[in-house]
């Protein structure tokens, strides 16, 4: 797919959600569409040093939250004062969707500049994933919800901020330069063109630790 | 003052960039100040930092498990038999059901997305 059909496909529909921003995001539409930057529209772009140092970290380091943590400020800010361009409902949506956002960015740029392969990027988005399951599951137990599998489903799906992730990504990656930005442009074709198979098996993997794990606890 | 999100995230970056080493408690009530927020907001920025704590905490489990020679599955069947000490067996596999419902649920939506990431 190429860059301007991914921006239109892609991007639009956020455009049109987002319409305050309509300027900041005709500009980065622009570079999304892989023209220059007119003078105007450049400092519309942001560009952080923390959101760069946050891609070049090593994955997992102790700093990460730090960023995450900033995002969700943000987000939460932004919904209580009802500008939240997408929506977000608890706290652990709210977690989720930073965490899953911002790894996926930073899996995709450390994937383009060579830290890590198709396989490293899958395995650890496979293991956030994991992280994220337990770490909500243990938080709904530790509330003292009902052992009832629908809810702690529903609890940790990921349905409720899917249609979240997209928008955050896209409001996201206007916070890193230009050349940060292409890097995860470009890791993101990497990591899918070579997810498809990688991740397949995962699935097949996933079912039969299920069917694992639930004989070892039964043992 | 009308801000958008973007503004709010802007702001809150800023912040964040001229004072690096600022504690993030304190950049909370900086920016929650500026903007007015309500005290459920505050409660839920806590709440959505412990959730955040607790993804980092796991994912550093993880990764020292791995040091010692466990795979993921072994790790997660030791997070569960963690979580549900205490627990009837019938409690335990309703929480593993649930666990790697999820996590197969998640990962075949990441095939999907894939899938269309190809197309």
């Amino acid at each position: 797919m190429d860059i301007i059909k991914f921006a239109k496909e892609n991007y639009g529909d956020f455009v049109k959600r987002a319409n305050p921003a309509m300027n900041k995001m005709t500009a980065l539409q622009t570079l999304l569409s892989g023209k220059e930057l007119s003078n105007e529209e450049v400092p519309l772009i942001k560009e952080f040093k923390v959101v760069k140092d946050f891609l070049e970290l090593p994955m997992g380091d102790k700093k990460e939250v730090v960023l995450k943590k900033a995002f969700a400020t943000a987000v939460t800010i932004a919904k209580d004062k009802g500008v939240l361009p997408f929506e977000v409902n608890s706290s652990e949506q709210i977690a989720s969707l930073v965490d899953d956002g911002l790894t996926r960015m930073k899996v995709a740029y450390q994937t383009a500049t060579g830290k890590m392969d198709a396989y490293q990027a899958v395995d650890a988005l496979v293991d956030r994933v994991a992280t994220r399951v337990v770490g909500i599951a243990d938080r709904v137990i530790e509330k003292g919800v009902p052992f009832v599998v629908d809810k702690l489903c529903i609890a940790m799906s990921k349905h409720p901020y899917t249609a979240a992730l997209v928008p955050f990504v896209k409001a996201s990656e206007k916070y890193i330069a230009p050349v940060a930005k292409a890097a995860v442009r470009a890791g993101v074709a990497v990591v899918a063109k070579a997810a498809k198979p990688i991740l397949k098996k995962a699935v097949d993997t996933v079912k039969a630790v299920g069917k694992k794990i639930l004989s070892w606890l039964n043992a | 003052m009308n801000e958008t999100f973007e503004d709010i995230l802007t702001s809150t970056l800023e912040v964040l960039e001229q004072n690096p080493d600022m504690d993030i408690n304190k950049l909370v009530d900086v920016q929650t100040e500026k903007y007015k927020s309500s005290e459920e907001a505050k409660a839920t920025i806590d709440d959505t930092f412990a959730c955040l704590d607790k993804f980092t905490e796991l994912g550093h489990s993880l990764a020292d498990a791995r040091k010692e020679g466990l795979t993921r599955d072994q790790w997660l069947v030791q997070e569960i038999e963690r979580m549900t000490e205490g627990c009837t067996q019938d409690e335990k596999d309703a929480v593993a059901t649930a666990i790697v419902e999820s996590m197969e649920q998640h990962v075949e939506s990441e095939v999907e997305e894939a899938n269309l990431e190809n197309e």
